[in-house]
């Protein structure tokens, strides 16, 4: 700072009309910017306000950016969960029990119809927009959900759900296809050659959760004698005659079902003395011909159940075991082989495939896994998991229904196709629950989407009046402006041609 | 009365006539120049007892003068002089902090980097959003970089201006000794002085505006010259000397040299520290005051934007024993400037804020309730260089020796503060504030920025060696380790498992860190004072900084304004009453001349009437 540039009073003339010309150039810069000054220093007392909108134009504008994106996000999620509702409509319609029809591939039309649903919905599954897949959860590098050929049967030495679920009937069933039950021929004892009481045992081969449980025998027959059961496990009782039952008196077993053990089978025989019809045994010429027709009626009921009911439902436990991954759930597997004698279930995560691929660790809240920030306190959550509850049942019972063999066409399996579509049909629409899981999923999308338009025309409507605000702060009145130049120019020129007059009237010119 | 006498009248007029022609003309010939003013010439006349002109005196020549309006302004220069200074500086400071749509100012860094962050929680596995943030942080870093060098640049002009006004105060005042020394011989000499007071005036007009200068005369034409507050700078006809050493290199947040003014009788005094006014007195606040703080405001935010990142909030677990109830805290993660915060309601329901404050350096202990930002709250120091946390707890038993509280060491090196039920003492919350020094596994902080001042640090905000937020504008950098993996803004833990690489959980939380999380601001950058220290997030504190600089330099350049209006008016006045009217001057000599010629005539009358009494004798 040279002192040489210290105000001197012989120059405060020319310091006027330079100040003068300083504001000239001053406003002229105004006018090309279109701004009041080139810093914050010059925008008056509104800088603060100013600094802050100007900012809040920038983070809008990266907000509106992030809501593009999700929209589209939100768009096509919204697309596929109403197909995939849709699906879920449609595969109620194909788990119809009264529609048997065997196709020449050994599949009934329903199952056929089952695939191609299946099919959809795996694909629509695997949606991917611009490199995120919805339903992947936070993994958006891979489709999220396996190919249905490796799902249903395997991938190398990784078991496929065919497999699983053979696994499961198989020890559900037991090697008598009974439920896991022995049923022991006839102790008879003889006065001379008369029978005067016969026994058979009914007991579970082993202590598991596979199979029939027996639970009660409630007998209404003459002349037997029920021993047992005692409530253990592994549970039996005996059945003995020691006379004729009259006709019409019943016997009732009451089984409960597997997994749980609460659902119940109650198998109620009557007896008859003449031809035999279904659930009724006939009396014989002695009681050990009657306690022999007794006994095969129960066998064979059994059976039955086995086949079909009790072959419905290891099929579905197989299905919640292999499709329930939700929150890093573990398919647990039928410890063995041999299958048809096993006690137990193993962790089958390293020998099975899995079906879903996507992030899976546990959350409490799967739409967290995918967030865009839309404004300054609001964070839009819509990930989704293709494991979750309501896509899973789908296609649990879509998997479920294609995997069952129905191809012998004989009663018992047209039994058994009766007893899965009713189930599958409970899977995918569950009692007492008004609004699927699929449509759990889209209300929450479409929340998050309408949520997502709303902010986007709240975000146009604050950022154009923030811009007029901040045009208002810096901006100049070009009307104002062109006056204050023109009054200045006057001024200046006046100025000068005053000074220039000044200077002229001196003695010095008239001497 | 006589020929003679009349010859002689005509001959001392002319004289007379002569020396006004003489002076009119250096009138005339100095008119334009600075500081001139108009001279006059004065006569004695002396009379014989007839009353005839016995002789004429005319050596006199004096200056026309307004005392008054002289000193009214001198005395505005040094004021305006300041002002214009500081005007000139707060400018520069402006546009360096707060250019209005310069993609490269703070504000618009900031916003850029809450932007691309927001991109990121959408999209946190893609390396394009995670270079994003990585470049925004980068550009954020280096614009805090080159401000603050900026503005130790500009520490340093306003040093070496410094010098140059030192050396050029030593000059003015050795000049006056000089003139001084003049003014003494001529007036032995008889001469005249006012060229010389002419000189001596300006000299002084250019002292009142390095600094505000109070001039006595102590009559005989001395000056005596002290500052505002009465140091001496001139006296006697004697100057004092003046030194000032440039600094060489000017260390953050300390000041710089100071002008040292020896007077002739040998006291030495700092100049700096006796005035407030006057150009030099605006470089020295500018230097040690304006820029200084500037430079806090900058470091201020380094420091703010780093810890939001790196900072996570350590919980405690509840704890009850017997019947107290209370929290047990772990305090293995602190680090030096790491916090542990208590809140507890005493006897009598009041609730109060216990801050403790990790240091290395044992020194440093006591704290005061200032090492803290908030005001609320009560502060300890807390010796943390045993690295034992049994030893931190004993400190912390002792610090809270006078509550209710039952403080304790849970067996295993853990704070355990527990209420009291009989004095109904309460404990409110317990947590840590601690700087995490691993990318992964210790929550979802992330050391974005290091402290790059020396090697490369992480910054704890430690109070050792002067705080190492001072000057940490100069050395903030983006963490290398990140630049190198920028992953690590999306993978926050290893343990138990390997969080999903599209984790958004991080880029909220330092989104949240930017935007949303609220601190109390250092009063010490001069935003908010220390009883209501500033809150709000740091993106806020951005703007506030930036409007503050926009308001000083808009409050600068107004009054800088308003005192240049008054010293030009002064300056005019000041003009009208010295300068010379060349209009007047010629009239006058207009005037001579007839009066020249009119005695011309006398002695050529005289003249002729003695020839005609010779011719006639």
């Amino acid at each position: 700072m040279p002192v040489g540039s210290l105000v001197t009073s012989r120059s405060y003339l020319s310091k006027q009309l330079t100040s003068i010309h300083k504001a000239l150039t001053e406003k002229s810069t105004q006018l090309s910017t279109g701004k009041v000054s080139t810093t914050y220093g010059g925008v008056g007392d509104n800088r603060l306000l100013d600094l802050q909108l100007t900012q809040k134009i920038g983070q809008i504008d990266s907000y509106q950016e992030t809501i593009t994106r999700a929209n589209l996000h939100l768009k096509t999620m919204n697309l596929t969960l109403d197909r995939m509702e849709g699906l879920r409509l449609d595969a109620k319609s194909a788990y119809d029990p009264n529609d048997f029809e065997l196709e020449a591939d050994g599949q009934t039309q329903t199952q056929s119809t089952a695939e191609l649903l299946l099919h959809e919905t795996a694909n629509l599954l695997n949606t991917e927009v611009a490199g995120y897949y919805l339903f992947g959860g936070t993994d958006t590098t891979n489709n999220p959900v396996a190919d249905i050929d490796t799902i249903m049967n395997g991938s190398g030495s990784l078991a496929g759900f065919r497999t699983i679920s053979d696994e499961y009937v198989q020890a559900n069933l037991g090697a008598n296809n009974n439920g896991r039950l022995d049923i022991s021929a006839l102790t008879t004892n003889y006065l001379g050659l008369i029978p005067t009481d016969s026994t058979f045992t009914i007991a579970e081969d082993g202590a598991h959760d596979f199979g029939f449980d027996i639970s009660s025998v409630t007998n209404g027959l003459s002349n037997t004698t029920i021993t047992g059961p005692g409530g253990g496990d592994p549970d039996s009782f005996d059945v003995t005659l020691t006379g004729q039952p009259v006709q019409g008196e019943t016997i009732s077993i009451e089984f409960t079902l597997p997994p749980n053990h609460t659902d119940t089978y109650t198998l109620e025989l009557t007896a008859a003395d003449s031809q035999a019809g279904e659930n009724q045994f006939l009396i014989g010429a002695d009681l050990e011909e009657t306690t022999q027709n007794l006994r095969d009626a129960i066998s064979s009921a059994l059976e039955e159940e086995a086949q079909t009911n009790l072959k419905a439902i290891a099929n579905q436990w197989a299905a919640d075991e292999f499709f329930d991954t939700y929150n890093g759930g573990t398919t647990m597997r039928v410890d063995g082989p041999p299958y048809d004698t096993a006690t137990g279930v193993v962790d089958g995560s390293a020998t099975t495939v899995a079906w879903y691929t996507g992030e899976n660790s546990v959350t409490t809240n799967p739409r967290e896994d995918k967030r865009a920030v839309i404004d300054t306190n609001l964070t839009l959550n819509y990930g989704a998991r293709a494991n979750e509850q309501g896509i899973t049942d789908l296609m649990k019972s879509l998997a479920t229904f294609v995997a069952a063999d129905f191809s012998g066409g004989t009663t018992t399996d047209e039994k058994y196709y009766n007893t899965l579509s009713q189930n599958m049909r409970t899977v995918v629409s569950p009692v007492g629950e008004s609004q699927s899981g699929i449509s759990n999923i889209a209300t929450d999308i479409a929340i998050a989407y309408r949520t997502l338009e709303m902010t986007d025309d709240r975000h146009t409507q604050m950022k154009s009046s923030y811009l007029t605000t901040v045009g208002e702060i810096e901006g100049v009145d070009n009307d104002t402006l062109a006056m204050e130049i023109l009054q200045l120019q006057t001024n200046l020129e006046t100025s000068y041609r005053a000074s220039s007059i000044v200077f002229q009237l001196s003695l010095v010119n008239y001497i | 009365m006589g020929l003679t006498s009349a010859l002689n009248t005509a001959r001392f007029g002319i004289d007379y006539n002569q020396k006004q022609i003489e002076v009119t003309a250096a009138n005339i010939a100095n008119a334009d120049q600075v500081g001139y003013t108009a001279k006059k010439v004065s006569v004695d006349v002396f009379f014989d007892g007839q009353g005839n002109v016995s002789g004429i005196q005319s050596t006199q020549v004096t200056r026309i003068i307004d005392e008054r309006i002289q000193a009214a302004y001198f005395g505005s220069l040094a004021e305006t002089n300041y002002s214009y200074q500081i005007a000139d500086y707060t400018g520069r400071l402006d546009e360096i902090i707060g250019t209005i749509e310069d993609g490269s100012s703070m504000t618009s860094l900031a916003t850029e980097m809450s932007n691309t962050l927001s991109s990121l929680v959408n999209d946190p596995s893609s390396y394009a959003a995670q270079q994003e943030v990585i470049s925004a942080a980068q550009g954020f870093a280096r614009e805090l970089n080159s401000s603050y060098a900026e503005i130790n640049e500009m520490r340093q002009q306003a040093d070496d201006a410094l010098a140059q006004q030192a050396d050029k105060l030593g000059d003015l005042l050795q000049s006056m000794e000089d003139i001084d020394e003049s003014l003494d011989e001529a007036r032995a000499a008889g001469l005249s002085t006012a060229d010389l007071l002419d000189e001596r005036d300006r000299y002084i007009e250019q002292l009142s505006g390095l600094l505000e200068i109070k001039i006595t005369d102590q009559g005989e034409g001395n000056l005596l010259i002290r500052t505002a507050n009465g140091q001496q700078l001139y006296a006697n006809g004697k100057a004092s000397t003046v030194a000032f050493n440039s600094t060489a290199a000017l260390q953050p947040g300390k000041a710089g040299g100071t002008i040292a003014v020896t007077t002739p009788g040998g006291t030495t005094f700092d100049l700096l520290q006796n005035i407030e006014s006057g150009s030099i007195g605006a470089l020295a606040e500018l230097r040690d005051e304006i820029l200084v703080e500037a430079q806090t405001q900058l470091d201020t935010i380094a420091a703010e934007m780093s810890l939001a990142f790196s900072n996570v909030t350590v919980d405690s677990t509840a704890t009850t024993v017997g019947l107290e109830s209370g929290y047990t805290l772990d305090l293995s993660a602190l680090q030096a400037g790491n916090t542990v915060s208590l809140t507890y309601q005493d006897t009598a329901g009041d609730t109060h804020e216990v801050t403790f404050v990790a240091v290395e350096d044992a020194t440093l202990l006591p704290l005061a309730n200032s090492a803290t930002a908030r005001a609320d709250d009560t502060v300890y120091g807390i010796d943390i260089s045993s690295g034992n946390t049994a030893n931190y707890v004993t400190q912390i038993i002792a610090a809270l020796g006078g509550t209710n509280l039952n403080v304790s060491d849970d067996g295993s090196g853990n704070l355990q503060v527990l209420g009291d039920t009989g004095t109904n003492t309460i404990v409110d919350s317990l947590t840590a504030d601690v700087t995490v020094s691993s990318s992964t596994d210790q929550g979802l902080g992330l050391a974005l920025f290091v402290d790059k001042t020396e090697g490369v640090n992480d910054f704890t905000d430690a109070l050792e060696d002067g705080g190492q937020r001072l000057g940490y504008a100069w050395g903030i950098a983006v963490n290398p380790a990140l630049v190198a993996d920028s992953s690590q803004l999306v993978n926050y833990q290893t343990t138990p498992s390997v969080n999903s690489p599209n984790d958004p959980a991080r880029a909220q939380y330092l989104l949240n860190a930017l935007t949303n999380d609220t601190v109390a601001f250092d009063s010490g950058a001069g935003i908010g004072n220390a009883a209501s220290p500033y809150q709000g997030t740091v993106m806020q504190y951005i703007n506030q900084v930036t409007a503050y600089q926009g308001n000083q330099a808009e409050d600068a350049e107004t009054y800088s304004n308003a005192r240049d209006t008054v010293t030009t008016n002064f300056a005019a006045r000041y003009e009208e009453s010295y300068s010379v009217d060349v209009d007047a001057e010629l009239a006058f000599l207009i005037e001579l001349q007839n009066a020249y010629a009119a005695s011309a005539r006398v002695m050529q009358t005289v003249n002729e009437l003695y020839e005609t009494l010779l011719n006639s004798i």
